[in-house]
């Protein structure tokens, strides 16, 4: 989780928000692949 | 769904509003905002029992006091949603708790009426002094500073503080005791039982009539003769009671016992008390759920029930086709209980979460060993380190963001001490719809800076289950450290999960899946959401690494070297803090061993 207050929500749409649901690390995956700096959530 | 309010409450929009009417409509008022309350939660959820508690006391403390400019504060939040409907919010309260709707608890951004951020209990007191003792360096002294608190959040420690301090403070806080004889489950301990004495104490309830009458004919004389019917009163509640009263002895002036549920008279009662100065205690008896038969006979279960139907009363639930996991609080309660039967040195300890965190499976079982402490996050801690010195084997079950009340317990009574103490630490994580008080954000990085502290997360349930068999057993306190075991809200992911106890490796990782130019690193949980990305991965060709890693400290050291020898590329993924969490603890290792590893990227 980032630096920051994350508010109220499901678990999955607080993670999504946050950048670590399944497709936000599959996603990682392939940015850190293709050399794109991944942004650090 | 349309949910219409009552023809009275259909015009209220602020407190203002409310004013404006006579005090013989509140009665109609409260009953047509408990409707709505009931309508609202049993379509949309939330919070419950709690806020049908104080409907009344919500509607009297509007009607009297000119909120916002005095200042109400309530303690804990879950029962301020007839506070919310009164102020600004009902025609958004469908949003009530959903994400990017409104909040469950009193929040400062979202309205001028919720004077104070809520959402662990006890710090009312201690919050609306401070907004007193600000109005009266300011010279407001016609402000009015109000803390609701219930008699659950009276045992916690900082409340007393609190009380203590106002003793002494001489401003105008008005503290409302709102004694239901419940938290979430049933309130315990000695204070409990001191307010049932008052309460059910007839004779000094009729001296205390009789007081309260002549008292209201000397506000209209004046200052000493408040004071000269203050001194009877206190003599009559000393000599009637055969105890001096435990608020009058810190300062406060203390009222009642009074029945919250009548409006009229709490109306009377409030006008009284807002004309004399001071530091001053209401005590209200209010039952919890009141005005849903249900709610009021099962106050544990209506606490916060989902939705239901409000004819029936039966509370929807999803039906599945197969077995389904279970909750992470249920295993760790049935395992505690299937380990205690076997090993006489463990006790479980929980300050006020017995069906929360599931050890009511076995307080029922084992009463004298497991004990429900009360809201008292500091003493669950430090009444644990007592029994470790003791040679018990303590399983001390924390909600994560409630363990924050009790840092210095840990360092100070547990970790300098070298005191085995298993902290089982329920809703690490997101922990949903409770929102940002209740995230369990910032364990690993509190926990992790400690010595003598080892921080673990199960994956999944037979972890949990398995390194809860491991630290029970003696030689784990050869290591002569406490341990975090963090395990999320809701439901783990293995349904057949009551497999015989197999021992951990105390510092281990394990690898998941083999893999090319990726690592990617997890722990707790949140690794099986990386199990499913490397599904998705596996379909487009790509085919990273992973290892879960179970422990943020010890790390696994000589998985480490492997993991970076073989890879370039790590990704790291926990469920909390960024800063001196998990990936971190992986940053900081791979600086201490630039040598055996390859620059990570």
């Amino acid at each position: 989780m980032a630096d920051q207050i994350y508010e109220h929500g499901t678990q999955m749409e607080l993670h999504r928000e946050s950048g670590f649901a399944p497709e936000d690390i599959a996603q990682a995956v392939e940015k850190i692949l293709e050399n794109v700096k991944v942004k650090v959530l | 769904m349309l949910i219409e309010p009552g023809e009275l409450l259909r015009d209220i929009h602020t407190p203002e509003d409310l004013r404006k009417l006579a005090p013989s409509q509140l009665y109609q008022v409260s009953t047509e905002l408990r409707q709505y309350i009931i309508d609202m939660v049993s379509v949309y959820g939330g919070h419950f029992g709690a806020s049908l508690g104080v409907v009344e006391l919500t509607t009297a403390l509007h009607y009297v006091f000119n909120t916002p400019d005095d200042q109400l504060v309530w303690d804990v939040g879950h029962q301020a949603y007839g506070h919310k409907i009164l102020t600004g919010r009902r025609e958004v309260f469908h949003t009530n708790r959903l994400y990017k709707g409104i909040s469950g608890f009193p929040k400062r951004k979202e309205s001028e009426y919720d004077t104070f951020g809520v959402g662990h209990s006890s710090t009312s007191i201690s919050a609306a002094l401070g907004m007193a003792i600000a109005s009266k360096l300011k010279g407001e002294t016609h402000r009015q500073h109000i803390a609701v608190i219930g008699d659950g959040a009276m045992t916690a420690g900082l409340a007393f503080e609190g009380m203590n301090h106002a003793g002494v403070a001489d401003t105008n806080l008005l503290i409302i005791l709102n004694d239901n004889c419940m938290s979430i489950d049933p309130n315990v301990g000695a204070l409990k039982d001191y307010l049932t004495d008052i309460t059910t104490s007839q004779l000094y309830n009729k001296f205390r009539d009789e007081v309260w009458r002549i008292l209201g004919k000397f506000n209209r004389l004046g200052v000493r003769f408040q004071q000269i019917a203050s001194k009877v009163e206190n003599a009559v509640k000393g000599t009637v009671l055969k105890q001096s009263n435990f608020f009058e002895s810190l300062g406060l002036r203390y009222f009642g016992p009074v029945d919250g549920h009548d409006i009229n008279h709490l109306v009377s009662v409030l006008e009284d008390l807002k004309h004399i100065p001071g530091p001053k205690i209401l005590h209200c008896v209010t039952v919890k759920g009141k005005g849903y038969e249900l709610a009021e006979k099962d106050q544990t279960k209506w606490h916060a029930p989902g939705t239901f139907d409000k004819i029936t009363g039966e509370i929807y639930k999803k039906i599945y086709d197969k077995p389904q996991p279970p909750k992470y609080q249920d295993v760790f309660g049935h395992t505690l209980l299937e380990l205690a039967q076997q090993n006489p040195k463990i006790m479980g300890i929980t300050p006020a979460m017995p069906s929360g965190s599931s050890l009511n499976i076995m307080m029922k079982a084992m009463p004298d060993r497991a004990l429900d402490v009360g809201i008292a996050e500091q003493h669950a801690v430090t009444v644990s380190a007592g029994l470790a010195t003791q040679g018990q084997t303590v399983f001390c079950n924390i909600y994560s963001s409630f363990m924050q009340r009790a840092y210095d317990q840990v360092v100070h009574d547990v970790c300098i001490q070298e005191l085995p103490v298993i902290f089982c630490l329920d809703r690490a994580g997101f922990a949903g719809a409770d929102g940002p008080t209740h995230h369990g954000a910032y364990d690993i990085a509190y926990m992790r800076c400690l010595p003598n502290m080892m921080v673990f997360s199960p994956m999944n349930e037979l972890e949990l289950r398995n390194l809860m068999f491991t630290v029970s057993l003696d030689e784990f306190k050869k290591y002569k450290s406490a341990i975090t075991i963090r395990y999320p809200r809701g439901e783990g992911v293995i349904p057949d999960w009551r497999k015989p106890f197999e021992k951990m490796p105390i510092g281990k990782g394990r690898i998941i899946q083999e893999g090319e130019e990726v690592a990617i690193l997890t722990i707790g949980p949140i690794g099986n959401y990386a199990v499913t990305a490397c599904q998705q991965l596996a379909k487009k060709g790509i085919n990273p690494a992973h290892y879960d890693m179970r422990f943020a400290k010890p790390l696994d050291s000589s998985l480490l070297h492997e993991i970076c020898q073989k890879f370039d590329k790590i990704i790291t993924v926990e469920d909390g803090c960024l800063q001196g969490g998990f990936g971190s603890a992986v940053l900081e290792w791979i600086a201490e061993n630039p040598k055996t590893t390859i620059p990570p990227k």
